[in-house]
């Protein structure tokens, strides 16, 4: 029944890929966890049988984890700075892919386009341009102080939450735009049409068909931002020198980059991963659903 | 470009190949003998047996019987020598020189970091002849048995080094280096923008903690122990290798008050942003300071810009030059390293990096007045009063890397 | 009067505060990124003050520019060695696996859809430090290009498949069936009559693999090794915060140039091809189509 396997044997190489390149990767993580460190070099020594795990590693991560300490304070801000970014991305992109899927009839294509090149601009390019601009000489700075908002120029660039959060809502909101606006598209005009015609003014439109449609939309475009912006430690690298914005991305970075608690780095990895999971089973959930009933995701 | 920049951005893994580790517990007469002796001395264990060298604790490395040193008289290979440096750490000219007068070709590939370098030195498959190490690796790299002892009778600029460097105690009887540049770690300041510098306080390190006034304008090296060190110095502990984790925890929250108070940035790009304007008052290395006159703006003369290091128990710090064991071309080697010692080529050299190599030759106020330091940065030069009395930031145990590494992890973590 | 007072009343006209908030975020958007192209024609060092028209960044200065400082070439280079290297493995790979996927029937479908989909949801630094760490210990696979494109192959995958999918779930059975039954086999099914209808999407997902390939930082910096291993990203975020020259303006705008060049070629080759195959209904526009197939 050559048949039977014709379909599955295209599948094959790239499973095998992700399996050998990504699922056992992932349990290298574990391994070095709760695995132990050469002296010598400082590498870690992976354990792969878990009934010889060492667990003094994951104890001192979850020791510093307790409220209060190093881990929770830079987990606890991490969350703040996702949480506000997500939010700002929320409130400048939803407007747009609204504007976008239910207006904007003859603009629509060249909004699509002005949409869709920021997409394709390297993310760490976008935050050059900030930088530039944010720079003490840079043009913001010129302009506050021209328009006498400033009297001297403003460190922008000198440790502030505030930049860094602009920066990530900057950085993120195309990839937030773009599924928003795919999902919103899908809603059928008819719907809100029948939501008019039975009286409802616009407003109550919005609340009471629109945004309740558009719920899973917002639920898997917040989650598709939320995640890497929890890994996220080159932003605030290139937008703050300063510790005071550090996200826990820029601890695990710490553990890599030298000295003998690569392990604690793998920990701190798992912990992330753990509280991610949450986020990640959902949106995988909804996915899947989405794609058994054949709608295009 | 500054040799330690980018210290921070790699993440390099070593790869421990399976001989340098399993050579390691074998059976070395020598290497027990000073496995014992270190232990008799209550010095701190390094790996392979090899004690930590400290300044009250010098070390002989050992030479192992597989790694001797090769033999005198025999005449220099055809090359090409492979040289493995910091990135923009050699005059380019006085590699040309070499090849010139020794008639061969000379390939200088470059790395970011330590770990970055090791990783490629033990991966096996780099082919180097000459290495440019530092004190913190040195030990591991004999341990792991990476570089090979030197033949003396290669060497005879050796005697224009300084005599405590000709044999310093982390490499006693320089069996496996030579020296080739040194460095304080001060503090660097504009002179225009503050008007009262760090001499002007009896704690010069203070200045750090009142310097309100400029929050936002003040860094610290992006440098684990350099900048708890310095902390720990303004305190008056002047152990920079100091595994007490009280002492490190109260240098972690001296710095994290820093982080409150002023704003400070954590970076090491002093050489630029000093003499940029863009800070006021940073934590700097002795050669970005004395290459401060390639980066003034224009406009903005070299004067504005200051640099004090403590005359007793500064931070001075000292690269070297090894020879790698798997060297095709030894005796060449041993050539490049004697040629880099040259009075005149280490002038030349210093005048491109601005890093002071440790000859005797070096006369401070020539420099001055050859114009090749102006005299507003004379504190940058090094002289070997510096060396004899200052502190060397060595290589830790691995309890004592993760007290340091723990500390750092909570500065950084901001909280 | 009553005429101004239907227009800002009818339902079905254009909301104004919505065009203006689009419209206003479309300039806070590109607005920064073009200022950032105009700076590398600056004819000075600075990043952030205008001194003059200049191609020196790119060609003329002959120690810093783009074209001559060899970092900067190397960085362009090594981004376009590894997206090209990434293209070229991750598209058969991925198409295979959403042909696979969506026509299996059987126990084996559904881990590995779930398998597939994760390194979708997955931060880039788990991925990054994963990856680093399996070479190391386990597959001994030094750092350096090898290591890089076996990592952003790993990422770039499902995204070819999530392409690719929709694509096959929207074309249907039906062309291969009709194929079949005039006794075409599987094969040649798939190969003459399915293949060409995946034309339009394979494109798609090689410009979409291309464009993931050359902004991709974490995973690419964390499996690199020294300098001749970095790529353009690389080389902005550490030049970014020092006193580099507009060279580094100038070469993230060379990058962008060369995506959107590669995006718009794409987009047209499948515009072209769509609109040949005008035959389904509910395709909308090609622009919707690409806008939607981003996940």
């Amino acid at each position: 029944m050559t048949r039977r396997w014709f379909w599955p044997s295209f599948a094959l190489p790239g499973a095998a890929w992700l399996v050998l390149l990504f699922l056992v990767p992932t349990y290298a993580v574990l391994a070095v966890a709760f695995g132990t460190v050469d002296p010598i070099f400082n590498n870690p020594v992976p354990v792969w049988n878990p009934l010889h795990w060492q667990f003094a590693t994951m104890r001192s991560v979850l020791d510093d984890l307790r409220p209060g300490h190093v881990f929770w304070v830079v987990f606890v801000r991490t969350f703040e700075y996702v949480g506000i970014s997500l939010a700002g991305c929320l409130a400048i992109g939803y407007p747009v892919a609204y504007y976008l899927a239910r207006h904007a009839r003859r603009t629509k294509a060249l909004l699509l386009v002005l949409l869709i090149i920021p997409f394709w601009v390297s993310y760490l390019m976008r935050m050059l341009a900030w930088i530039g601009l944010l720079l003490p000489d840079g043009l913001v700075n010129k302009t506050l102080m021209d328009v006498g908002v400033l009297s001297h120029p403003y460190g922008w660039l000198d440790g502030q939450a505030s930049s860094v959060i602009l920066a990530l809502i900057y950085g993120y909101v195309p990839y937030l735009i773009l599924p928003l606006y795919a999902s919103l598209d899908r809603i059928a005009p008819q719907v809100l049409e029948a939501g008019r015609d039975l009286g409802a003014s616009p407003i109550s439109t919005f609340l009471h068909v629109t945004l309740p449609l558009s719920r899973h939309g917002i639920l898997a475009a917040s989650v598709l931002i939320a995640l890497p912006m929890f890994g996220d430690y080159y932003t605030n690298d290139v937008i703050s020198g300063s510790p005071r914005t550090s996200m826990i991305g820029n601890q695990i970075n710490l553990f890599f980059q030298g000295g003998p608690q690569r392990t604690v780095g793998a920990g701190l990895v798992i912990v992330l991963s753990l509280l991610l999971a949450v986020l990640m089973s959902y949106y995988l959930w909804v996915t899947v659903r989405a794609s058994r009933t054949e709608t295009i995701l | 470009m500054h040799p330690r920049e980018r210290r921070s951005t790699r993440r390099q893994f070593l790869f421990a190949s399976g001989g340098t580790v399993a050579g390691l517990a074998g059976g070395d007469a020598l290497l027990r003998a000073a496995a014992a002796l270190g232990a008799l001395e209550g010095a701190p264990m390094g790996p392979g047996g090899i004690p930590l060298a400290r300044r009250n604790f010098p070390v002989t490395l050992p030479i192992y019987s597989d790694n001797e040193p090769i033999a005198s008289g025999k005449s220099p290979e055809k090359g090409p020598l492979n040289v493995f440096n910091w990135a923009d750490y050699v005059n380019p000219a006085i590699v040309k020189k070499f090849e010139k007068e020794f008639h061969v070709q000379v390939n200088v590939t470059t790395f970011e970091n330590e770990e970055e370098a090791l990783a490629k030195l033990t991966s096996g498959k780099a082919s180097f002849d000459v290495w440019f190490a530092t004190v913190e690796y040195l030990s591991r790299a004999v341990a792991g048995k990476l570089v090979q002892p030197l033949n003396h009778s290669y060497l005879p600029h050796l005697k224009n080094v300084w005599p405590s460097l000709q044999s310093p105690f982390y490499d006693v009887h320089s069996r496996y280096s030579v020296p080739y540049t040194i460095y304080t770690t001060g503090i660097a300041w504009r002179k225009d923008k503050i008007k009262n510098g760090p001499p002007t306080f009896s704690n010069p390190y203070d200045i750090f903690w009142q310097s309100k006034n400029y929050s936002g304008k003040v860094a610290i090296l992006d440098d684990e122990r350099e900048a708890l060190t310095m902390a720990l110095l303004r305190r008056h502990i002047y152990d920079p290798n100091t595994t007490s984790s009280k002492q490190v925890g109260q240098a972690e929250k001296d710095l994290a008050q820093l982080t409150k108070l002023v704003h400070v940035k954590t970076n090491t790009s002093d050489y630029t942003d000093v003499p940029a304007g863009s800070t006021w008052l940073s934590q700097a290395w002795s050669g970005d300071m004395a290459g401060a006159p390639s980066y003034m703006p224009k406009g903005t003369p070299v004067s504005v810009i200051g640099y004090w290091r403590p005359a007793k128990n500064a931070v001075v710090g000292s690269d070297m030059i090894t020879l790698l064991r798997g060297a095709k071309n030894p005796v060449l080697g041993h050539m490049f390293l004697n040629f880099i010692l040259d009075n005149k080529v280490g002038v030349e050299n210093f005048s491109w990096n601005g890093y002071i190599p440790p000859l005797n030759v070096i006369n401070p106020e020539k420099l001055v007045a050859q114009g090749y330091i102006p005299k507003n940065l004379t504190s940058t030069i090094v002289r070997e009063s510096d060396f004899k009395h200052g502190l060397s930031i060595l290589p830790l145990t691995t309890q004592g890397q993760t007290v340091w590494q723990d500390a750092w992890s909570t500065f950084k973590a901001g909280g | 009067m009553r005429r101004v007072r239907d227009w800002w009343a009818n339902p079905w006209g254009q909301p104004r505060f919505l065009a203006f908030v689009t419209w206003g975020y479309m300039a806070w958007s590109i607005v920064p990124v073009g200022i950032a192209i105009l700076f590398s024609f600056n004819d000075g060092r600075s990043r952030s003050v205008w001194q003059g028209f200049s191609t020196r960044w790119y060609w003329g200065d002959p120690n810093l520019s783009v074209l001559h400082d060899p970092s900067m070439r190397g960085a362009l280079e090594q981004s376009l060695k590894l997206a090209a290297l990434d293209m070229v493995i991750a598209v058969p790979l991925g198409v295979g696996l959403a042909l696979g996927l969506t026509r299996w029937v059987g126990y084996g479908a559904r881990p590995v859809n779930f398998l597939m989909l994760f390194p979708l949801v997955t931060p880039e630094i788990v991925m990054a430090v994963s990856l680093l760490l399996i070479f190391v210990t386990l597959y001994k696979i030094p750092l350096g290009t090898t290591a890089q494109v076996l990592g952003q192959v790993t990422f770039s995958i499902s995204y070819v498949v999530v392409v690719v999918r929709s694509r096959l779930l929207s074309i249907g059975r039906q062309y291969e069936e009709a194929a079949r039954d005039l006794g075409a086999s599987a094969l040649g099914a798939l190969r003459l009559v399915l293949m060409p209808l995946l034309t339009p999407a394979i494109f798609a997902s090689l410009m979409v693999v291309f464009a993931l390939s050359i902004d991709d930082f974490v995973v690419t910096d964390y499996l690199s090794s020294n300098e001749s291993t970095q790529t353009v990203p690389i080389k902005i975020y550490s030049g970014v915060r020092g006193t580099t020259t507009p060279a580094l303006n100038a070469l993230a705008t060379v990058m962008v140039l060369a995506t959107l060049a590669s995006v718009g070629l794409a987009f047209f080759v499948y515009r072209r091809v769509n609109s040949l195959q005008r035959a389904e209904a509910g395709s909308g526009s090609a622009l919707r189509e690409i806008a939607a197939l981003e996940v």
